[in-house]
């Protein structure tokens, strides 16, 4: 949708190079949205609420690892769907578990997607392909 | 005691055993006995042959003063001892009657069942006076209490008691178990035969005799030939007979008399042995050759030797006794402690047969455990032992078994008599699954009776009296079916034995169990570890993989080929560490997961294993058979794990033109796992790598032979079967293919 790409994405990770290369990847791919990066777990939710209660839009979507500093990423999406104001933002989980239990309860707790993080190049790229024709470009995104 | 004595009817053939020995209303006649009121000394019976010896009849005594009738100074001492209310038994020579100058008595007095009993014999022209006679005692004694050995104090004291008693025949008779007399040392004259060695029947000395030999311990019976002397009254003021169980004049039974006259006897005396309460044996003295009268003195040596020779016995048994169990302790000790220090006890048993068979003083011995025999020394066959074990099996009810003659429980056990005649055995399991034997060979010993003791007796034609055997010529007889008896410390030593096994296996199990815990502790911590370990590594791994494809594609960097080519092959060794983690991870994940057991048609499983091959089986064109499988307890997704495992393997390392896996369950219907094999034509794998194969990551081939892998295929199919309870071997042949074989539990 034609919005979508002016809206901010939220990356929450904690390895600076898995964010660096997806940022630059990002770029590659020709997405403009704004990057915000979170690298520890407790921050997630007082940025959001920080972004609400100054008026400003919150993100178009959530690309979430599991493994973080401080709560990992399991905690954060709980919390973020727990939350009236937040539940509505998609959340991509974006991890190297291949586990069946980790999958699952992602998806309970509301995870919008789930993708295991690719050792591959091409598969990486294939991924990041594969958000900006689906989440930027198909999806109708809330507001 | 006194209840065995008293009178019953005479109703049953052994009427030796209840004729009233101790109230036979008469004595023997070589002396005179007066009963006496305990409190004024009157007399209330005498033997009718007292005018002989005092020249008045006993009508005339009875009622009249006892020791009106002894001669002074004899009189008071007499008096005084009667007086005293604590004696017991009171002696003394040289005693004269009123009236009579040329005589002189020895006399005894007793009190028994409310009567003083006087006997008085003549005194015999003896060597010794009573003094002497005490010193000779004590010396001899002293002598006896300084041998350590049965066989050494036996032939002094028959050796002594003869040279003082000057008869025939002396001889120890030693009672076994069953009341059997034994001759254990003889000192005799050369005009007799030797008893030395002789055994002789229980009924010779019956029951009722022995009782009376341990209240009173000296019999005599100086004339065998003598006529008796019956007792005026032949009762007391109570009504009964007089009991003369301690007199030492008693007239004996008539059937022992006739015993003596068949035995040739003329004169005969026993003194008892008495060991712990019991009647051990006698000192037995016989004369053939005429009467022999022992007079009070000499009975005195004889009996205070005899008391020596049982302290004697009783320190050297005893002894014996100790120093036998100290040894088997030390010998149990031993064995146990080897058993502990091996892995499988029994192999501590195993490796120290002569420990284990001193333990049981056996010839040979056998252990059956876990269903197998292992065989102990000159063991009897495994068809053998089985039998034994059939046989004793029922009778194990308490904690031992011994039997000295298992032929006698089971005749089919004579067979192998010359191994095993003689059987212990104890099981330490409830359930009887596990069992320790000893055996003890056949000993055919010969036993030489005085006699035919089958007939120790003759009745006379319907008539309800005994008499006693007649012939004591030597009758030997040889005990066959028999191994030496079970004692008493053998039977104690094993069963301590089987109470340390108890404890051993205890202990054992509870190690087990301890090992197993942390074992399984230890596993999952090894999965937990490997699965945060594999994740964390593929962190950095994409890192090293992204940063390296990124410099391959960035235009603005100019490598070389070969630097463009090292770049490359960055980029393939993450990827196959990935592969290698995750491989890692599902192996871990394996451990990790719950195993959900349910029956599964293992027909299903493998159609969805060949599903997932399916483009590769057309591929190659295989011949995939597939024979009727049964179903089976299992997790199925694993299961299809294991055929896709299995059938891949089977298709990859393959070069025939026409690949061939067949799949079959072996037709074993009653057992708790169903074994499957999955078979091939294809390489074959050498024997000794049919264990490595089973490891992780172990790989036989180049990387780029048979199309690679991560070599964790086969190790996850190992964990799979395992996981389940069954087992997986290899069977194979280079060349000639492979097949594998495994098992998992049936549907019960």
């Amino acid at each position: 949708m034609p919005g979508n790409s002016r809206r901010m994405i939220l990356i929450v990770e904690d390895s600076e190079e898995d964010f660096d290369v997806l940022s630059l990847v990002f770029q590659r791919k020709g997405i403009t949205n704004p990057l915000r990066r979170l690298s520890v777990g407790d921050e997630v939710i007082p940025f959001l609420r920080e972004l609400k209660s100054a008026g400003e839009p919150l993100p178009g979507l959530i690309i979430l690892d599991l493994n973080l500093i401080g709560i990992d990423g399991r905690e954060v999406l709980k919390r973020i769907k727990a939350e009236k104001d937040f539940k509505a933002i998609p959340v991509a989980v974006y991890s190297t578990s291949s586990n069946a239990r980790d999958i699952e309860s992602c998806y309970l707790n509301g995870a919008n997607s789930y993708s295991v993080k690719p050792v591959e190049f091409a598969k990486l790229e294939d991924f990041v392909e594969s958000i900006k024709k689906f989440w930027l470009t198909h999806v109708v995104l809330p507001t | 005691m006194e209840e065995s004595l008293r009178s019953e009817p005479v109703t049953g053939l052994n009427n030796c055993d209840r004729e009233p020995i101790h109230v036979p209303g008469a004595i023997q006649s070589h002396g005179v006995l007066f009963v006496l009121d305990p409190a004024t000394f009157r007399i209330r019976n005498c033997s009718e042959n007292a005018e002989k010896f005092v020249g008045r009849s006993p009508q005339d005594l009875v009622g009249s003063d006892f020791l009106a009738l002894i001669h002074q100074p004899q009189r008071d001492r007499l008096h005084k001892a009667l007086s005293n209310r604590s004696t017991k038994r009171f002696s003394t020579h040289r005693l004269k009657i009123v009236g009579d100058d040329r005589h002189s008595y020895d006399c005894s007095a007793h009190n028994y069942k409310n009567n003083t009993i006087i006997e008085l014999e003549p005194a015999t022209q003896s060597d010794l006076g009573a003094v002497e006679m005490f010193e000779a005692a004590r010396a001899s004694s002293g002598r006896m209490r300084q041998l350590k050995n049965i066989e050494e104090a036996s032939a002094l004291l028959v050796s002594e008691v003869r040279a003082v008693t000057g008869f025939d025949r002396v001889v120890i008779y030693k009672f076994d178990p069953d009341w059997n007399g034994h001759v254990i040392a003889e000192a005799k004259s050369d005009l007799v035969d030797s008893y030395l060695d002789l055994h002789f029947p229980a009924t010779d000395i019956p029951q009722q005799v022995r009782s009376l030999f341990l209240l009173n311990r000296m019999r005599l019976i100086p004339d065998a030939g003598y006529t008796p002397s019956p007792i005026w009254p032949a009762s007391g003021p109570d009504g009964l007979p007089i009991d003369l169980s301690l007199s030492v004049l008693r007239n004996v039974s008539s059937v022992h008399l006739e015993y003596l006259r068949n035995m040739k006897v003329k004169g005969s005396m026993s003194c008892s042995i008495i060991k712990d309460g019991r009647l051990w044996g006698l000192v037995s003295c016989v004369n053939e050759t005429g009467p022999n009268r022992i007079d009070s003195n000499i009975r005195f040596f004889v009996d205070y030797l005899a008391e020596a020779y049982a302290s004697v016995l009783f320190l050297s048994e005893g002894e014996n006794d100790l120093v036998a169990r100290a040894n088997l302790t030390e010998i149990q000790t031993e064995l146990i402690a080897k058993m502990n220090q091996s892995e499988i006890f029994l192999n501590g048993i195993i490796q120290n047969p002569e420990l284990y068979l001193k333990l049981g003083s056996a010839t040979s011995g056998a252990v059956f455990m876990d269903n197998m025999w292992h065989p102990i020394g000159d063991a009897p066959a495994p068809k053998q032992l089985a039998l034994i074990k059939e046989i004793i099996e029922p009778k194990i009810s308490g904690d031992l078994f011994v039997t000295s003659s298992l032929s006698k429980i089971d005749s089919r056990a004579a067979a192998f008599e010359e191994l095993a005649a003689g059987v212990a055995c104890f099981t330490t399991s409830k359930a009887q699954t596990n069992f320790f034997f000893w055996f003890r060979s056949e000993v055919i010993q010969t036993v030489k009776w005085g006699g035919n003791p089958n007939k120790p007796a003759e009745l006379e034609a319907g008539e309800l009296v005994l008499h006693p055997r007649k012939s004591f010529e030597l009758w030997k007889q040889n005990v066959r079916h028999h191994s030496r008896e079970w004692s008493a410390e053998t039977t104690r030593a094993l069963l301590s034995f089987k109470s340390g096994i108890v404890q051993l296996v205890i202990e054992k199990m509870e190690k087990i169990s301890r090992l197993n815990l942390e074992l399984e502790r230890s596993n999952t911590e090894l999965d937990s570890f490997a699965y945060a370990a594999s994740h964390d590594m593929k962190e950095p791994l994409r890192g090293i993989h992204n940063y390296a494809a990124l410099l391959l594609q960035s235009p603005e960097e100019k490598f070389s080929e070969a630097g463009r080519g090292r770049l490359q092959t960055i980029l393939r060794l993450t990827q196959r560490s990935e592969d290698l983690i995750n491989s890692l991870l599902h192996y871990s994940q394996l451990g990790r997961t719950d195993l959900q057991r349910v029956e599964t048609d293992l027909n299903e499983v493998v159609r969805s294993a060949l599903d997932s091959l399916r483009s590769r089986i057309e591929e190659e064109q295989a011949n995939i058979e597939v024979g009727e499988l049964p179903a089976v307890m299992g997790d199925r997704v694993q299961l299809i794990e294991v055929f896709t495992n299995l059938i891949a393997n089977a298709l990859k390392y393959n070069v025939e033109k026409e690949k061939r896996v067949r799949v079959t369950a072996l037709d074993r219907p009653s057992e708790k796992f169903v074994t499957i094999e999955v078979r091939d034509n294809g390489i074959g794998i050498e024997e000794q790598h049919h264990q490595s194969i089973f490891k992780i990551f172990k790989r036989l081939h180049a990387r780029h032979q048979f199309g690679g892998g991560s070599g964790t295929g086969l190790t996850i199919v190992k964990r799979i079967i395992e996981r389940h309870g069954g087992e997986v071997v290899v069977h194979s042949l280079p060349k000639e293919g492979t097949t594998f074989s495994f098992t998992l539990p049936s549907v019960p």
